[in-house]
């Protein structure tokens, strides 16, 4: 009875299933109403978007000692410095001890910790009795809920013969950089919703006029529009220096940061704010144009998965820059301006230059020092550079810094060791075998160059050479250049670049 | 009984015709449209259930029509364009109700 109830007015009439038909239609067009979200700054707001995929600690109170095994082995009665950067999320102590392969532990310092969000150094001298080749890290209270990061450790033997000789040992100078440096911004306003990167699958982005000699990160706000289900698409972002003269717009060489990304990778950069801070880094020439831009024209965006850039229509926002699009090959200003934060750097210096981020320059005694660098293999080693011609960039593959083997391409570094040196050892590999030979040429004035040998030891061209010095110079300067040979005509168009550098200089500290 | 049993059809039919404006009511709420895109889509359910004489529908349209160019003058623009859609869609439905109403005087005078 109750099915005949159902059918019975449909097999009558017609007209039920022409508006049951229409319905189902209605529903299926707008299938991807279901599956669709925005994420915008303000509904990530006060971190609630934060990516979960969070670093693990050294320390915690699920497993309260950190062991750092082999990393040296004392000899009694000498004398050592310990150096590591630290971090912790709650005021905490730790115990450091040293110890043997047979466990038996000898604490050399108990340290109280402060709350902190960025990394700080320690130093730690210490002398042992007896041979350890073991480091210990350990919390004083297991139950605390501090979780405390614990990284670079190093540790260098002191030519001191007692104690009293401590007091007398030069600081130690560490190579520290900040990034948490704003620049150039428009972040007053950010209500404006340019669609125009979507619906004209185009390219759109912002110019601005660098004031500082380093970038290390652009902060962008978008709302990202994506469907559950479905592929993420994908987009690409270009940092690129630019001639802006009135309304034109034209760039200068290729790009020097390009990062292909899809909407799910855009969650790590999320930050606090629930703004988007892409990391680049780079240097740049104060006074000159650049732009970030997005591009969206293999990305395929619709309607339910896209990026909408934020910002402003009024177009004194930003006085040095505006708003664009790029419509095939032509630039176009906007009215208005993106909102956007430019992040610079700032270095440790000695006598006016940069001493590298992570270099170690320290007073071992007796008159003697070390100075210790080495890549960190990311990005941020761009910075190190104290210049570099246009198409220089990190390679996240290799974890080398590398450019196109063009006969005026190179990249310097300017090492201040701050004291005089006796002996400098470098050491380097070459980016990839495949391409052209990479050089290493050192100076003392940035004018007369010296080339440096290839080492004997190994096939794959890499260099691990001494420069001997009677201690007349405190800083040098390395240029890296592309190998360019008439004979090899497949590779004069190739990359070249260097990975693993490492430095490490004998100092005279009086 | 021949009579209750139409009866019982007669209201099985309105429970079905309500049940179809109901749900494309909630469909309207479900994807966003506006009132107007609401009324306009339960007018055409509606009419296919129960067919709407294409004079009504015409006068809406031309109603829609009418009040376009004053819209404009009164730099409405946005509200004119929605009008102009509107108009448009009521003619959609005259034209599709006129097609059926001669089918049906056809059939009749067969």
């Amino acid at each position: 009875m109750r099915v005949l109830f159902i059918i019975e007015p449909f097999r009558k009439n017609i007209r039920y299933i022409t508006a049951a038909f229409f319905i189902i239609l209605t529903i299926l067009a707008n299938r991807h109403f279901f599956a669709y979200k925005t994420i915008s700054s303000e509904s990530c707001a006060n971190g609630k978007c934060l990516a979960v995929a969070e670093e693990k600690p050294s320390l915690s109170n699920q497993s309260p000692i950190y062991y750092a095994d082999n990393l040296f082995q004392t000899e009694p009665g000498k004398y050592y410095r310990l150096i590591f950067s630290e971090k912790s999320d709650y005021k905490s102590s730790i115990r450091i001890k040293v110890a043997k392969s047979s466990y038996e532990e000898n604490i050399i310092k108990t340290i109280e910790l402060s709350k902190a969000n960025n990394f700080s150094y320690q130093e730690v001298f210490f002398s042992t009795a007896d041979t350890y080749s073991n480091l210990i890290f350990e919390k004083t209270d297991y139950n605390d809920e501090a979780k405390i990061f614990i990284k670079d450790l190093h540790i260098s033997e002191l030519e001191i013969k007692g104690e009293p000789e401590l007091s007398n040992l030069k600081p130690t100078i560490l190579g520290k950089l900040d990034t948490n440096i704003e620049d150039q911004k428009q972040a007053q306003s950010f209500s404006h919703q340019f669609p125009s990167l979507m619906k004209t699958n185009s390219i759109m982005g912002q110019i601005f006029k660098a004031n500082s000699d380093y970038i290390s990160g652009i902060k962008m706000d978008m709302d990202i529009t994506k469907e559950n289900f479905q592929k993420p698409k994908k987009y690409q972002l270009d940092f690129r220096e630019v001639n802006y003269k009135g309304d034109k717009i034209t760039p200068i060489n290729n790009a020097i940061f390009s990062k292909k990304f899809s909407t799910d990778d855009l969650e790590q950069y999320r930050q606090s704010d629930g703004k988007i801070l892409f990391p680049i880094f780079s240097l740049l020439k104060k006074g000159e144009y650049y732009l970030i831009s997005l591009d969206a024209t293999q990305s395929g965006s619709n309607e339910f998965n896209q990026i909408t850039l934020r910002g402003t229509t009024e177009d004194k926002s930003y006085e040095n820059g505006t708003a664009f699009i790029k419509i095939g090959k032509e630039y176009y200003k906007i009215d208005g301006d993106l909102y956007f934060i430019t992040y610079g750097a700032d270095f440790s210096s000695v006598n006016r230059y940069k001493i590298l981020p992570g270099a170690i320059i320290e007073d071992l005694g007796m008159n003697m020092g070390a100075y210790s660098y080495q890549m960190k293999g990311s990005e941020v080693d761009m910075l190190d550079l104290l210049s570099e011609t246009p198409n220089i960039t990190f390679s996240g593959d290799r974890d080398a810094i590398y450019g196109l083997a063009t006969s005026d391409s190179n990249f310097v570094y300017l090492i201040n060791m701050v004291y005089p040196f006796k002996k400098i050892h470098l050491f380097a590999n070459q980016a990839d075998p495949k391409w052209n030979r990479a050089k290493i040429s050192y100076s003392y004035d940035n004018i007369n160059w010296q080339e440096a040998p290839f080492s004997n030891s190994s096939e794959l061209n890499s260099f691990d050479f001494d420069i001997t010095q009677k201690g007349s110079y405190n800083m040098i300067y390395l240029k890296v250049t592309p190998e360019i040979s008439d004979n090899n005509s497949n590779q004069k168009n190739g990359s070249y670049g260097i990975t693993d550098l490492k430095i490490s200089a004998d100092l005279i500290i009086k | 009984m021949k009579d209750e049993k139409m009866f019982t059809l007669s209201f099985n039919s309105l429970k079905l015709d309500v049940f179809f404006i109901i749900l494309s009511i909630v469909l309207g709420f479900i994807f966003q449209w506006s009132i107007p895109e609401i009324i306009i889509f339960t007018i055409f359910i509606w009419s296919i259930l129960n067919p709407i004489d294409s004079k009504y529908l015409s006068l809406a349209a031309l109603i829609f029509l009418a009040i376009t160019p004053f819209l404009l003058i009164f730099k409405q623009q946005d509200w004119a364009e929605q009008s102009a859609i509107y108009a448009y869609y009521f003619l959609v439905f005259t034209v599709i109700m006129a097609l059926y109403e001669l089918k049906k005087e056809d059939k009749a005078s067969e």
